[in-house]
């Protein structure tokens, strides 16, 4: 695992788009970052003279975080688009499945290359955060759990993007399928069907694991459920790999 | 690879194919194929387009299951021990499987660790290959910026970091200059002191410079497998008769060691010496109408020949 984690963080860190998407990645989250503040500031006064007006934390977490979360999650199917269909385009993969690593190594070491990744990319979310807070009083532990989730949001879909990465040759088509899985898991948070007697679809939406978190509030139930996402989605992509190996790369 | 596995690798041939089959979508690539291979022996597997030289290649390295049989590479089934029977393999695909992000001895290094050799051996194997593949003007050379010719030495370099008992190679020479292929011809033979090699080709140049035995592949299936002596005398002829007559009577004649059918006048034979007096005298005595007797340069070479002209019923006998 340690060798495919080597290699697969050598690939992405080498290529640029990593670089241009932090790039352009950290000018939005700064710019959330400051316009939720100008919000703030502009409100002041107002949020001074009622009884229980909310903190600049809480006013940060629920007006920054939110189109933080979305942002981060764009950059995941460009991230994982590379992870698989990538390698399997160029022929690269040949020299894994050839050499004596199991499916699981490979999977576990190129997620734990892409999870390294977007550590840094949910760091500098947090990082707008740490630079307010040199200048005001904030409520750190909130902050640090809100980032949790957000990390928990972005590692699930990037088990789901390096799943979708491993079912074709085309980076396009695995951009695609990653980009409208996370969508429609994001959208089924607006449905108020049914599914089972106590389990509604909205249950299984992104947002609905996702608010409490970024409100401060961690929860056992929320972080379970990308738990859950990661190893399915990691399990399948193994699975994928196992099958590519005996039906051939290409 | 680990002291245990060697031993074990030493015990047993190094590679056994036991009646592979490989169908895709129903059409078979390669139909019922056998093969064994010991230590010092290089295995030329020739054919042309299409033949199933590359799929033969991918199922004895595990990258194809094959619909039915089995592989063993150094007595671990490639199925129940993929591990084990993986660290014993050197694969060389074709193209090279390479990372163009890294640089020569980068992707040496990490090919290294996927093998699990520690850090010391590391070392030492990179620049065992580097030397062997003639790699060390290039080592800190991005892979992306190397002609095709260090790409391809790259990729065997690959192939050897572990010191595989089976080198597996598929088309080795593509993208080589003369001098390249000559070099590679010639590491291929000290190679093969200490471990088995397969590798195919459409050059039966670099198959009589370089291998122990050669095997013929026709629509998925081995149409011949024979070792080749060092200093083997051919004495191969393509026999053109003006009558009809069978395997079975030619082969008949004391002289013919081995026949192959082109079409009904023609036929490859292989002498028991390289004196067609015999021979000549028993077709003028049968009165079979005797064309033509030329000399071949090789039975191989004389079979790929003529499928290349478009025969395609070519048996063995």
């Amino acid at each position: 695992m340690h060798a495919v984690y080597a290699l697969e963080i050598r690939r992405l860190c080498r290529g640029p788009s990593l670089w241009v998407m932090a790039a352009i990645l950290q000018i939005v989250l700064a710019w959330y970052c400051l316009s939720a503040l100008e919000h703030y500031l502009s409100m002041q006064a107002k949020i001074a003279l009622s009884d229980n007006g909310p903190g600049l934390t809480t006013w940060l977490l629920a007006r920054y975080s939110y189109p933080s979360a979305f942002a981060l999650l764009l950059t995941v199917p460009a991230l994982s688009m590379q992870s698989i269909a990538t390698e399997r385009r160029e022929g690269s993969l040949t020299q894994l499945l050839v050499a004596p690593v199991s499916a699981l190594s490979i999977t576990l070491g190129k997620f734990a290359a892409l999870a390294t990744v977007l550590c840094g990319y949910v760091g500098l979310a947090l990082l707008n955060y740490l630079c307010l807070a040199l200048l005001a009083q904030l409520d750190l532990l909130a902050i640090a759990v809100a980032h949790v989730s957000l990390l928990a949001l972005v590692l699930s879909a990037a088990a789901i993007g390096m799943f979708c990465s491993s079912l074709t040759t085309s980076s396009v088509a695995s951009a695609f399928s990653t980009s409208a899985v996370i969508l429609i898991m994001w959208l089924m948070g607006g449905s108020q069907e049914q599914l089972f007697a106590g389990l509604s679809i909205e249950s299984l939406s992104l947002p609905s694991h996702l608010g409490r978190g970024l409100q401060g509030v961690l929860h056992s139930a929320d972080i379970s459920y990308f738990i859950i996402i990661i190893i399915a989605a990691l399990l399948f992509a193994c699975r994928r790999l196992s099958n590519l190996r005996l039906n051939g790369v290409n | 690879m680990s002291s245990k596995a060697t031993e074990h690798a030493h015990q047993q041939p190094l590679l056994e194919a036991k009646d592979l089959s490989c169908a895709f979508n129903g059409e078979l690539a390669v139909e019922s194929l056998s093969l064994t291979l010991e230590r010092a022996e290089v295995l030329g597997l020739v054919g042309l387009n299409g033949a199933g030289k590359s799929t033969t290649l991918r199922m004895l390295c595990g990258l194809i299951a094959p619909t039915t049989g089995e592989v063993r590479i150094g007595g671990y089934s490639l199925a129940d021990q993929p591990a084990q029977a993986r660290q014993q393999l050197g694969y060389l695909p074709d193209p090279p499987a390479l990372h163009d992000c890294l640089s020569v001895s980068e992707a040496i290094d990490i090919c290294a660790r996927l093998h699990k050799l520690d850090k010391a051996e590391r070392r030492s194997a990179s620049e065992r290959v580097l030397h062997q593949c003639q790699l060390e003007s290039v080592k800190d050379k991005r892979i992306k910026a190397l002609s095709k010719g260090f790409r391809q030495r790259t990729g065997l370099a690959l192939a050897l970091v572990h010191n595989p008992a089976l080198l597996v190679l598929d088309e080795p020479a593509s993208g080589l200059d003369p001098a390249q292929t000559q070099h590679l011809n010639q590491l291929i033979k000290e190679l093969a002191k200490d471990r088995a090699i397969i590798f195919s080709s459409h050059s039966i140049a670099d198959v009589q410079s370089c291998c122990t035995r050669v095997a013929l592949l026709q629509n998925g299936r081995l149409i011949q497998d024979r070792k080749r002596e060092p200093e083997e005398k051919t004495a191969c002829f393509t026999l053109i008769l003006r009558e009809v007559i069978s395997a079975k009577e030619l082969f008949a004649l004391p002289c013919v060691s081995k026949l192959v059918a082109i079409d009904r006048h023609t036929w490859h034979l292989e002498l028991i010496d390289d004196n067609p007096d015999a021979i000549v005298a028993e077709i003028l005595a049968n009165n079979w109408g005797l064309r033509a007797l030329s000399p071949q340069q090789d039975n191989v070479s004389a079979v790929l020949e003529h499928l290349r002209n478009g025969a395609t019923n070519v048996e063995a006998a």
